[in-house]
């Protein structure tokens, strides 16, 4: 009997003309489409389609925190909720939260909380509801900067945005944004935030193997990325302010 | 980069401004870091250059849960001290607020503009009030209800719990039980139609 989809993973990632086996070059990133204030409930929202992920983000807050006992009396505190919908992925997902969304939850409040002026709003929470629509590679990456993007639209206070995006290594070479094969059958991959009021990584996980040069260039490579992601996450903030300036 | 700002320009979150010698910034919407000014939010600027004043408008003023001086909300009184109340908040500006994290207190002369010897005399327990926010203080905030459409809005008898109705400005009489009670009275006691406990 045939499967559906296959089981291995194709032997070589990179096509014998040197690009990635979507026809992307070593540092492209796949298309982005960004989008703010799509869900009407919702303090702030935006939605994201990055390559073959779609994803969700809404923010409530300030509001009061329930259960109580987690409220601090000298700031407020931000929760994020990362979930993955049960047919997101191929195979069906198990709808209960998990080990690792619980992971990327943590990972993606400790990575925006700097940006945030918590202590503004003592005995309150921030919420972050982040839904996965689809994925393919990189959602942890496209979350944390569709939540940005919401927190932003919300007329939350801060700092600066934040964007995110991957870095990692495919048969020895050092390409930026895997998609989901390359990062299921890759050498290594590397999900890097930056915060750009100080220029600094909120963010920075690992996996697989790698020496220092490669880990020192792609550093920079990811830097060159997340700028372009940053320009796109503004252009998407600005078109929605451009209705209102006109309106004037 | 320096860049002229103009009145309704579209500024980004973290977006440079100026310098602090240029502007008086809004604490809320900006931040000040090595002594230039940021942007905190998204929206058109706000641009006052009599008063070198620079602030942010996000045009999402129906949408704020926040409170600013000048506003009207309404809640129901938690405790009396003895020389104030503290309540906390239903609704912020007409729009309900579940469970608000705001607590509010209205000292005994900021009542009524007329002399006022206990607090009792104008309100008790699980009265509804309206009033107006006077100060802020960290978390919590001042309140007045001095005002003709400021005050009591609805209130229940304290012997029997049947609400009670208006029988003189400032007197209040049970219809089951005949007590009497004063308070310190909106104009529109007993008029309100609108779900007032939820």
């Amino acid at each position: 009997m045939t499967l559906l989809i296959q089981d291995e993973y194709p032997k070589k990632l990179l096509r014998e003309d040197g690009l990635r086996l979507d026809g992307r070059g070593l540092t492209d990133l796949r298309p982005i489409k960004m989008e703010v204030d799509v869900i009407k409930n919702a303090d702030g929202s935006a939605y994201i389609e990055w390559g073959n992920n779609k994803i969700f983000a809404s923010v409530y807050g300030p509001r009061e925190v329930h259960p109580h006992h987690l409220a601090k009396p000298d700031r407020g505190i931000l929760r994020v909720f990362y979930r993955m919908a049960t047919y997101s992925v191929f195979e069906r997902k198990r709808p209960a939260p998990g080990r690792r969304e619980k992971e990327i939850s943590l990972v993606i409040s400790e990575c925006l909380e700097p940006v945030l002026f918590l202590e503004l709003y003592p005995g309150t929470s921030f919420e972050i509801f982040i839904e996965v629509i689809d994925a393919d590679g990189g959602t942890r990456c496209a979350s944390t900067t569709v939540a940005a993007l919401a927190l932003a639209d919300a007329g939350i206070p801060m700092r600066s945005l934040v964007s995110s995006c991957a870095v990692g290594k495919v048969d020895g070479q050092l390409i930026t944004d895997l998609s989901g094969i390359e990062d299921k059958a890759g050498d290594s991959d590397m999900p890097v935030a930056m915060t750009w009021f100080n220029d600094e990584i909120s963010l920075l996980q690992f996996d697989g193997k790698m020496n220092q040069e490669e880990m020192d260039k792609s550093l920079d490579m990811a830097k060159d990325a997340l700028e372009n992601v940053y320009q796109m996450q503004l252009e998407a903030l600005k078109k929605k302010y451009i209705q209102i300036q006109e309106g004037i | 980069m320096k860049k002229i700002l103009k009145n309704n320009d579209i500024v980004l979150t973290g977006e440079y401004l100026g310098v602090v010698e240029e502007y008086l910034p809004d604490k809320n919407s900006t931040f000040i870091k090595d002594g230039a000014i940021y942007a905190t939010k998204t929206g058109l600027i706000n641009l006052d250059m009599d008063k070198r004043k620079i602030e942010i408008n996000t045009h999402q003023d129906e949408d704020r849960k926040t409170i600013k001086l000048g506003d009207i909300v309404i809640g129901s009184i938690l405790f009396i001290r003895k020389y104030s109340v503290g309540l906390n908040f239903y609704t912020i500006n007409k729009k309900v607020h579940f469970n608000s994290y705001f607590f509010g207190n209205v000292h005994v002369s900021q009542i009524s503009n007329k002399y006022i010897e206990q607090i009792s005399d104008a309100f008790r327990v699980t009265d509804i009030i309206r009033a107006k926010v006077v100060e802020e203080k960290e978390n919590e905030f001042d309140l007045s209800t001095s005002g003709k459409d400021l005050g009591v809005i609805h209130a229940d008898c304290t012997v029997c719990g049947t609400k009670f109705d208006k029988i003189a400005f400032g007197k209040l009489e049970c219809s089951t039980c005949g007590n009497m009670e004063n308070r310190k009275l909106a104009y529109d006691y007993g008029e309100i139609n609108e779900h007032l406990r939820y």
